[in-house]
Order: C-alpha cells, then sequence, then structure tokens
C-alpha cells in the first residue's frame, strides 16, 4: 500500500510541513480510500484536517482564470490604496502589480493586506479573476502572507503599457509617452474648484487623452515623460489616462517617436480597440440609416425628438439639425459613421437651411434622407476622427471626411508591379 | 452586441466559381458561402455595369439583373420583400456603374450546376471613377487572399492549428477560417489560385485603358463570314434541352457585333424558313 501512495503522501506533506506525521495521513488515506473516497478529494479533506490550505504551486505564468486557489512567490512591483463603493459600503482595497521571474499580473487586495512595494511575500490562497478579458489576481480574507527575506530571487521590473494596449479600467499602468497637448483648467467638484491638466498624450502606437487631478510640473507640452502607477477611465467613450496623487511623473531621457499625425488603420484593427482617437479610416459607405436627413432636437437635452414632444422635457419648440448615420467598410470589417450637420454641408452640399427647404418643397420629411442616399451609398469615404467601442458597437464621430482622389492609374500600375507582371 | 457581417470585395469571376456552403449552428445563423479563396462570406459588395433588368415574377414582383464587373457578371434577384428594388430597377437606365451591398446567395437545383447570386440590401448608381476604384480595392483584397491561400496550402496544417498558423501571420480570423474550409473542399487549388490572379491583373489593366479605346478593346471581334448559320449554331450550342434563352443568344451575338435589331430579323428569317421555333416565350429552338 505505502507504495501506491507515496507519491500522494509527499503531496501532503509539502502542503502540511512538519504539521502532520507520515504514520497519521497514512492511516487517515487508508482510511478515507477504504471508503471509497476519490484521491484528489482524500488529498484535499487531509489537508484541510491539519490546517493547511489546499493552494496549489504555480508560477504567474502557468496561472489560467480557472485557478480557484493557489500559491505563489512574487515581487510587488506595485501597490496602491483606492476607495472604493462595494455595494454602499466605502472599503479601501488595495491594486497593484506582482511578478515573478516568469510574468507579471494585476492583482486586487479586498482589504489592507501588508503589501509593500518592492518585497518579495509567499502568498497562499490567492484565487484567480477574469476581469475585462484580463487575468488578475485576487487576494481575499483567507489569503496567507509570509514575507521572504531574501528578495533578490525575483528580477522584476514593470512592464511598459503601450497606449493602443490600454483597455477601459487598467490599473498601475506605467507609460513612456509624449504630451503632445496640455491645457490648465478649472473645474467644479464636491471637494470645491479644482484645477487640472488635460491634453493628448502619445507614443508609436496610439493617441490617448488624459486628465490629471493634480498639478505636476513635468506636464508640459512636447515632454517626454514615464508615468508610473497612472490608471484609466472610459470618457465619450475613448479610455483616458488619469493621473493622481498616487501617480509619479518623470522626465525621460529615452526617445519616443510619437505618432503625431493621424494614424490610418483597417477597420479590423481599430475594432481591437476600446477606443481611439485621431484616426483615419477609409471605406465604403454600405448603409445609411433611417434617422439620417432632417431631425428635429429638444432644445434643452439636444435630444431627437419625433412630433415636437421630448421623451423628457414634453412639448418644446424643436431645433432643427442635420446629420448622416451610416455605415462604413473597408472589407476587414465595418462601423458606424456618424457625420454632423457640418460636415454633411461639406461632404453632400448641403446645410440646414436647405434640408429644410427640400423638406417643404417635397412636403415629405423624407426627402433628405433618400437624398443622402443616393449620394453617399457606395462612395468611398475618407474619414478623420475618434472611434468609440461600446455597448452600443463601434461607433466613428467624424472630426472630418472627404471623397479620397487618387490616380488610381498609377496605383493600378503599382499593384501590376509589385506581382510581376 | 452581433458584429454586423463584413461586405467582402470579391470579382464575379470568384464568386460564380463558389459553390460552398456554410451554416453554422441553427436555423437563425447566417449562411455563408466559401469562396475559393477562403473568403467566408455572408455579404458583399459589388460593383459593375448594369447590362440586363427585367421583372421575372408572375405573381409578386421577382426582379432579375445583370452586372457586369471585368471578369464576368453578377446576377442578382431583388424579391418582394426588396420593396425598394422595383422602384430603382424601373428607373435604371441601361448601362449604368451601379453599386451593389447585398447577401450573396447559392441556389444549387441537384443537377450538377450551382448558381451564384446576389440578394441586394443596398442599390445605387455610382460614378466610374467609384467603380474602377472598387475593381482596385477587389484587386487587392482578391490578391491577399491568393496569396494567404498560398500560404495555406504550402503550410501542410489542417483545421485548428492552420487557423491559428494564418492568424498569426497577420491574417483575419474570418478569412482564416474560410481559407480552412476551401483548401479541403476545391480541388485543383493551385491551378485555379493561378488563373485567377490572372484574372485579376487582366481587371487591373482595364483602369488603365483609356475610355476611348475601351469601348473598341473591350470585345474580341471575330469575322463572321455568314451571320445566319453563326446564330444558328449558337442557337443550338445553348439549348439545355427546353431551348436557348432569348437574352442569352443577345450576349453571345454581341462579341460578333452583330446587334440585336439584326439579330431579330435573322430569328425571323430563321423561322420563315422552318428552321427554329419558339415553344415558349423567350426560348428558341432549332428543327432539325
Amino acid at each position: 500500500m505505502d507504495d501506491i501512495y507515496a507519491p500522494h503522501i509527499a503531496e501532503i506533506k509539502k502542503a502540511l510541513g512538519d504539521s502532520a506525521s507520515e504514520e497519521a495521513i497514512l492511516a487517515d488515506l487508508g482510511k478515507l480510500v477504504k471508503y471509497r473516497v476519490p484521491v484528489a478529494e482524500a488529498k484535499r479533506s487531509i489537508i484541510k484536517k491539519y490546517g493547511g490550505t489546499d493552494s496549489v504551486k504555480k508560477t504567474l505564468s502557468e496561472i489560467t482564470a480557472e485557478d480557484r486557489d493557489v500559491e505563489i512567490t512574487v515581487k510587488v512591483l506595485e501597490v496602491t490604496k483606492r476607495n472604493v463603493d462595494i455595494r454602499g459600503v466605502s472599503r479601501t482595497i488595495l491594486t497593484g502589480i506582482v511578478a515573478d521571474n516568469t510574468a507579471q499580473l494585476p492583482f486586487t487586495a479586498w482589504s489592507e493586506l501588508d503589501l509593500t512595494k518592492g518585497e518579495v511575500v509567499n502568498l497562499r490562497g490567492a484565487y484567480v479573476r477574469s476581469w475585462q478579458n484580463q487575468i488578475q489576481i485576487n487576494l481575499g480574507g483567507r489569503c496567507d502572507i509570509t514575507k521572504q527575506d531574501d528578495a533578490a530571487g525575483i528580477e522584476a521590473e514593470i512592464m511598459l503599457t503601450k497606449l493602443a494596449d490600454v483597455k477601459e479600467h487598467a490599473n498601475n499602468l506605467h507609460i513612456l509617452s509624449v504630451v503632445l497637448e496640455a491645457n490648465e483648467q478649472t473645474v467644479y467638484t464636491k471637494e470645491g474648484d479644482k484645477t487640472i491638466t488635460s491634453g493628448i498624450l502619445a507614443d508609436d502606437t496610439a493617441k490617448l487623452p488624459f486628465t490629471s487631478w493634480v498639478q505636476n510640473p513635468n506636464l508640459t507640452k512636447d515632454a517626454t515623460i514615464y508615468i508610473e502607477n497612472a490608471y484609466a477611465k472610459v470618457f465619450r467613450g475613448v479610455p483616458a489616462i488619469n493621473i493622481n496623487e498616487q501617480t509619479t511623473i518623470s522626465p525621460s531621457e529615452k526617445i519616443v517617436t510619437p505618432v503625431v499625425k493621424a494614424n490610418q488603420q483597417s477597420v479590423y484593427d481599430l475594432l481591437k480597440q476600446e477606443g481611439a482617437i485621431d484616426i483615419i479610416i477609409k471605406g465604403n459607405i454600405v448603409c445609411v440609416r433611417p434617422g439620417s436627413g432632417l431631425i428635429m432636437r429638444c432644445p434643452e437635452c439636444k435630444r431627437v425628438m419625433q412630433q415636437n414632444i421630448c421623451r423628457v422635457h414634453g412639448p418644446v419648440v424643436p431645433v432643427p439639425d442635420v446629420r448622416v448615420k451610416s455605415v462604413i467598410d473597408d472589407g476587414t470589417g465595418s462601423l458606424t459613421l456618424v457625420l454632423d450637420a457640418r460636415l454633411t454641408e461639406e461632404l453632400l452640399g448641403y446645410g440646414i437651411e436647405e434640408a429644410k427647404k427640400m423638406t417643404t418643397d417635397a412636403i415629405s420629411s423624407e426627402v433628405v434622407e433618400g437624398n443622402i442616399r443616393e449620394q453617399f451609398v457606395g462612395k468611398m469615404v475618407a474619414v478623420n476622427g475618434n472611434m468609440s467601442n461600446g455597448e452600443y458597437g463601434a461607433i466613428l464621430l467624424a472630426e472630418s471626411a472627404w471623397f479620397p482622389v487618387d490616380d488610381l492609374k498609377e496605383e493600378a500600375i503599382a499593384l501590376l508591379k509589385e506581382r510581376g507582371v | 452586441m452581433l458584429d454586423r457581417e463584413i461586405a467582402w470585395r470579391i470579382f464575379a469571376s470568384e464568386f460564380n466559381n463558389t459553390n460552398i456552403i456554410h451554416t453554422v449552428g441553427g436555423e437563425q445563423s447566417p449562411h455563408y458561402i466559401i469562396t475559393p479563396t477562403g473568403a467566408r462570406c455572408n455579404r458583399l459588395l459589388a460593383m459593375g455595369v448594369i447590362t440586363e433588368v427585367e421583372n421575372i415574377g408572375h405573381e409578386t414582383e421577382l426582379w432579375r439583373a445583370r452586372i457586369a464587373d471585368p471578369t464576368g457578371v453578377f446576377t442578382i434577384y431583388a424579391g418582394q420583400y426588396q420593396t425598394f428594388s422595383s422602384v430603382f430597377f424601373t428607373g435604371i437606365k441601361i448601362p449604368s456603374f451601379l453599386a451593389v451591398v447585398g447577401k450573396a446567395r447559392i441556389y444549387d437545383p441537384g443537377d450538377g450546376r450551382v448558381y451564384t447570386s446576389i440578394r441586394p440590401e443596398e442599390l445605387n448608381v455610382v460614378d466610374e471613377y467609384s467603380r474602377d476604384q472598387w475593381i482596385l480595392e477587389t484587386a487587392k483584397s482578391t490578391l491577399k487572399r491568393i496569396d494567404a491561400v498560398r500560404l495555406a496550402l504550402s503550410s501542410n496544417l489542417h483545421e485548428r492549428e492552420l487557423i491559428e498558423y494564418l492568424q498569426s501571420n497577420n491574417i483575419q480570423k474570418e478569412l482564416a477560417i474560410g481559407i480552412s474550409i476551401a483548401i479541403t473542399q476545391y480541388s485543383e487549388l493551385e491551378q485555379y489560385l493561378s488563373e485567377l490572379e490572372q484574372v485579376v491583373c487582366d481587371a487591373v489593366r482595364t483602369i488603365l485603358v483609356e475610355k476611348e479605346d475601351n469601348v473598341e478593346a473591350e470585345p474580341e471581334q471575330e469575322e463572321i463570314v455568314d451571320p445566319k448559320e453563326y446564330v444558328a449554331n449558337i442557337m443550338e450550342m445553348l439549348d439545355t434541352g427546353k431551348g436557348a434563352q432569348y437574352s442569352d443568344i443577345v450576349d453571345a451575338v454581341r462579341k460578333v457585333n452583330i446587334t440585336t435589331k439584326q439579330l431579330e430579323s435573322i430569328i425571323k428569317e430563321l423561322m420563315s424558313e422552318g428552321r427554329c421555333y419558339e415553344p415558349k416565350i423567350g426560348m428558341l429552338r432549332t428543327v432539325h
């Protein structure tokens, strides 16, 4: 019998240390097996009985979203206190990043655990969650922390996040970027007036807006900066980098070539992101949606309304507006394209006044929409604007739009040459 | 949220060589066609010249239109649920440049032949420039797909492994899935790819041709010695058992510079000589 169970007993002893004798373990295991308890369950039960946790030892690269109870030895690369509301109760939690020699992962501790930046700890009873498609270590009340003296064992530094990879609700972001724009403004908050800095950051992958809730001398136009411990929050459909008291900003000597000009992308690549600013796409209009053309808006809330009645403000005097809601498709994917009155006029040649006249002349509210459809469907359009990719699907709000005029013959010759014919 | 299906850019030649229907899941799930280059296509954007439109429905409307690109002809069928199309087709001038966004359909009558068509969602008149833009874009994306299929064939991988391999080579997931199916279903694919590549390059060359020459250069002119005998031969060749479609004869003789008017008088002559008859309106048969 000893032979068969030897590996299992070794495993149990490893989990329990010296708190139980081999004979006791063997006796318990024998008894459970006699009752036909599966070996895996038997092992679990014995470890529990002698006060051990049945954490599985893993390295960070081995962790999957299904792991419920793991033991890891990691270095705390970053830790931040954060106040959150959990079901109406204010609690202090910790968020941060841990790493071993195989990988690094974000973590959340649901109480103020004793974790300090830079130290190496052994964590038992940690569990794993996948949140926003990102694997996250969670540390609850059952988590055992053992500080390791030997900090030299783990060589890890926080990895930089590229702006194109920033996801909604990402915490503890470290970013190397160039400040393209920075403007101070005063906003009213619960704690009174506050001066914030907002602007645009860029690295070699993308541009994103930022908001700094604290003033920092390094946040100046054209400065290359290293941002430690920022977080992302979606603002107007695009992830924005948020900087607060916990964030450190230092000037960097590294050379970053920022995307200054708008980036032309395929829709397929664009839709991998949760939002993006100042991008260009080129595609064909494959659909003009109802609700395009001349519309009436509530003067209070700008909502589109029917029959001069606003859902919120009741009967009001409507404000006319013109817009195009369409679908643009470049063969790799599609998204909703919205043009405002200014762009509709630029592109299709009529503004609000003409649209009103057309509607009156034709005694039909759909004449403008029909006209837009005739001018627009099938056409290739290039659009520059901001994309948000949220629960209503991907929407591109155009800043500028034009019908591209390329020398097709030249392109045709280039293409044939490329194929060697 | 459900993603909207991509509008694929596919030339008529490749579209008409498609014979695979691919459906995943239950009745509600979308139908796809898999083209030889692996486009897993539910919707497409096509542009070309409308050459023919006809209401072939009996009790309800059923419009059939032919739209020619430089590689072949797309057939469009619009029924009673595409109400906008009857308004559109009634007012259309032939020939003119057209853009169509629609669903890819395959009809398999079970006799070995397969018919592809488009059920339109959007129809619009466009200009020549837009059509040429479309040729160029369609050429680029078709060549990309050809390269991707070649990569797949040379990898000797299949199914899941192949899809992962293609994706790691920057090929979109949708296309990778399509290619994994296409390479198992189409035979002599390599041969077809070289033919298609040739067709695509020829299509790109049409952009280079000046407009004036275009009209002259397009159909290869054959010297016809005896138009009447030629028409009689065509009629017999196109007869699949029930007679030859009049419209098919019109298409066939257009290449040899016989006008529709000339054709009509030739057919009248043949009829009065007792060499052909009309078993049904629009159908012609030769008498043996």
